[in-house]
């Protein structure tokens, strides 16, 4: 399975980030091949609408299984997220990466 | 929290004073980039200036321009006029889309980032924290300046432990609204008992409501009109919001703007007493 | 044959509640009483987040619209999932995400470049609701116009934009036309303002007024519109106002005095030029100085 965070930073110990569309950027793990890889969100966070769409729209061609932020999807992110078929965990907290995966399992 | 209502209700004038009861406890938000005006009365030093960009505009490289005219057949903002045989760009019209970047068969055109308005950060006279921006002319009024403030004055709160931010809100029901009231403990609707005023508080009750947010109102000029604000009251018991302040119809308010002061400074009696409960109040529930 | 000035006024300001629908429908009122020169006089309503006009005066509905702007729509068998249309929307209204193309209208500018750049035609556009526009003819004769947002719907340039086409295809150029305009000097402003004759910016002679005041008097030039001051509740605050607009040659077309009176009666949706002779007066001079310009 591959699960995304929205993150602060890019290892285990970095915190999730309590937003989505503008998160700093996304970790992803992958089960399979046990890697935690960065994905900055740089240039959407600049966005002046929308940033949920885009946000949405990298997490679906991450090919993420699951998305988990620290605090709410906002509508329109949601809605991307949903008709890929992938599944939401918001609200976990500020806690670290390995802390929310734990939590995910 | 959020102070909402419609323009000339006097939403600043009761943030300002809620800035000065809260001192230090408090980081204030100044959210109606559009016509922002409480450093009139909180005096910041804009310590911290920052130029904001959202979205774009396009501009054209007139070297590789072949004056083909497919930029000007695309565009639906009029945003494209001939002047002097020169393709131009009108920079109040464009819209930032793209569609003339995308068919330039040179590739003579170009998207620039459109500079938005100003963002501050400022210390104010009574020693705390304004967030504020201003827009830029014919700029773009979207929730992305005003979620900016509303961020920024957050964090500031949060890495310093201060307790409570308060934002003066931007009026009308558009996106601007909604960037300001999402995300707020709090909504403290200001109205006054004028056809208008009640017309317009519904209309924000009703985005509010749709929100779910927690809210609170202040009548304010409520002896102009004793019939609009009995009817004023009933709607706000319908709807279980608590009232937590009515104040009267008084030129001390425009007096206390006039000598750069907020109305709690500026006014001993009933007025000022009626503002710091209401701010009790407004602690008590958050 | 007699040359008719074409008069269409705005009426705007910086900041929100310093009397511009109070100054749009006692002038419009005024000058449809008067009907000195006989021609129509049309209001036109275009704060369409929150139009208030219509709360001051009564009439028939003479017509009703729904307006709508275009937005693209997703076919899906024609889709070759190229990716094209969310590489293109500068908005981030359209969502690729591999099994389909997700659109987000509220977000949409109605460029068309997603609809036209599509390869396989995929993406037609269609009209989406975005609020109505109402006509009536008022008791005294006062043709008003009026446009509302639906709730939820972010954009107001698009409806302002087409109630323009309509007063200008309703209505010629031999009638004077009053545009009630949003507060503020953001797009939805420039809009309403775009083709006035003469703005009047109304202020009121207080540091918040002189603030907003000079903010729409910088929006104003840079779309090198002709404008003039109305200074509303005359007499409150200071005279920094007046000063302002003597040292840059910025003519006042009329002090409309506090009142108590006056705010009651606003507070209560009825006109101040039936009730307070001196209010009459004073709208009576904005008129005439309105139709003196050029």
């Amino acid at each position: 399975m591959k699960i995304v965070f929205a993150a602060t930073g890019g290892n285990w110990d970095s915190t999730v980030d309590s937003r989505f569309g503008r998160a700093e950027g996304f970790a992803l793990y992958d089960e399979e091949k046990d890697e935690l890889t960065w994905h900055s969100n740089a240039e959407n966070k600049a966005a002046g609408h929308g940033a949920g769409v885009q946000a949405g729209q990298k997490v679906v061609s991450l090919g993420a299984d699951i998305v988990v932020t620290g605090g709410n999807f906002g509508p329109k992110a949601a809605e991307v997220i949903q008709a890929a078929g992938i599944k939401m965990v918001p609200d976990v907290g500020e806690i670290t990466l390995k802390e929310a995966y734990n939590k995910v399992k | 929290m959020v102070i909402s209502g419609k323009g000339g209700t006097g939403k600043t004038s009761i943030t300002a004073s809620y800035a000065v009861l809260g001192g230090k406890e408090v980081v204030v938000a100044d959210c109606d980039v559009d016509a922002a005006d409480m450093h009139l009365l909180l005096k910041p030093d804009f310590k911290h200036k920052e130029k904001f960009y959202s979205g774009k505009i396009a501009e054209i490289n007139q070297d590789e321009c072949i004056k083909c005219g497919k930029c000007k057949d695309v565009c639906r903002f009029d945003a494209v006029p001939v002047i002097d045989g020169q393709y131009e760009i009108d920079e109040i019209n464009c819209e930032g889309c793209g569609y003339c970047f995308h068919v330039c068969p040179t590739e003579a055109i170009t998207m620039k980032d459109s500079l938005s308005g100003d963002f501050f950060i400022s210390k104010t006279r009574v020693d705390n924290t304004l967030v504020h921006a201003r827009l830029a002319i014919a700029a773009d009024n979207s929730g992305k300046l005003v979620t900016q403030v509303r961020t920024e004055a957050k964090r500031i709160a949060e890495e310093n432990n201060i307790p409570y931010v308060i934002a003066d809100g931007s009026p009308g029901i558009g996106c601007p609204v909604v960037a300001s009231v999402t995300g707020s403990n709090l909504v403290v609707i200001v109205t006054e008992p004028t056809v208008s005023g009640i017309h317009d508080m519904s209309r924000v009750a009703e985005l509010i409501g749709k929100f779910g947010i927690k809210s609170v109102c202040i009548i304010n000029k409520a002896d102009l009109n004793d019939d609009i604000t009995q009817e004023i009251k009933r709607f706000l018991n319908n709807n279980k919001i608590p009232l937590i302040a009515e104040l009267p119809y008084d030129l001390t308010f425009a007096d206390a703007i006039t000598a750069g002061k907020t109305i709690v400074e500026h006014d001993s009696g009933m007025i000022s007493r009626t503002i710091r409960e209401s701010w009790k109040k407004i602690l008590k529930t958050v | 044959m007699f040359f008719v000035k074409r008069m269409k006024i705005a009426i705007a300001s910086g900041k929100g509640g310093t009397g511009k629908t109070t100054l749009a429908v006692n002038l419009a009122s005024f000058i449809v009483q008067e009907n000195s020169d006989n021609r129509n006089v049309v209001l036109a309503d275009l704060d369409v987040e929150e139009p208030n006009s219509g709360l001051f005066i009564k009439g028939q509905l003479k017509k009703s619209e729904v307006k709508y702007r275009m937005v693209p729509e997703w076919v899906e068998n024609r889709c070759t999932f190229c990716k094209k249309c969310a590489d293109v929307c500068n908005f981030n209204a359209l969502a690729y995400i591999g099994v389909s193309v997700l659109i987000f209208p509220e977000l949409c500018h109605s460029c068309y470049a997603c609809s036209e750049l599509c390869p396989e035609n995929a993406l037609p556009m269609k009209a989406d609701r975005m609020g109505e526009m109402r006509y009536f003819l008022i008791d005294n004769g006062l043709h008003f116009v009026e446009s509302r947002l639906d709730i939820g719907i972010e954009q107001a340039v698009p409806l302002i934009k087409q109630t323009h086409e309509f007063l200008d295809s309703e209505f010629s150029d031999d009638d004077i036309k009053i545009i009630d305009s949003p507060p503020g000097t953001s797009c939805p402003v420039i809009e309403a303002v775009k083709d006035a004759d003469i703005v009047l910016l109304v202020t009121e002679p207080t540091p918040f007024g002189l603030n907003d005041l000079k903010l729409a008097v910088d929006t104003m030039k840079e779309l090198d519109k002709r404008f003039a001051v109305v200074i509303n509740r005359y007499g409150i605050g200071n005279d920094e106002v007046e000063r302002f607009c003597e040292k840059n040659g910025i003519p006042v077309f009329g002090k409309i005095p506090q009142m108590h009176e006056a705010a009651k009666l606003y507070s209560n949706g009825k006109l101040l030029i039936d009730d307070i002779k001196e209010i009459r007066d004073e709208i009576g001079k904005i008129s005439m100085n309105v139709k003196m310009i050029r």
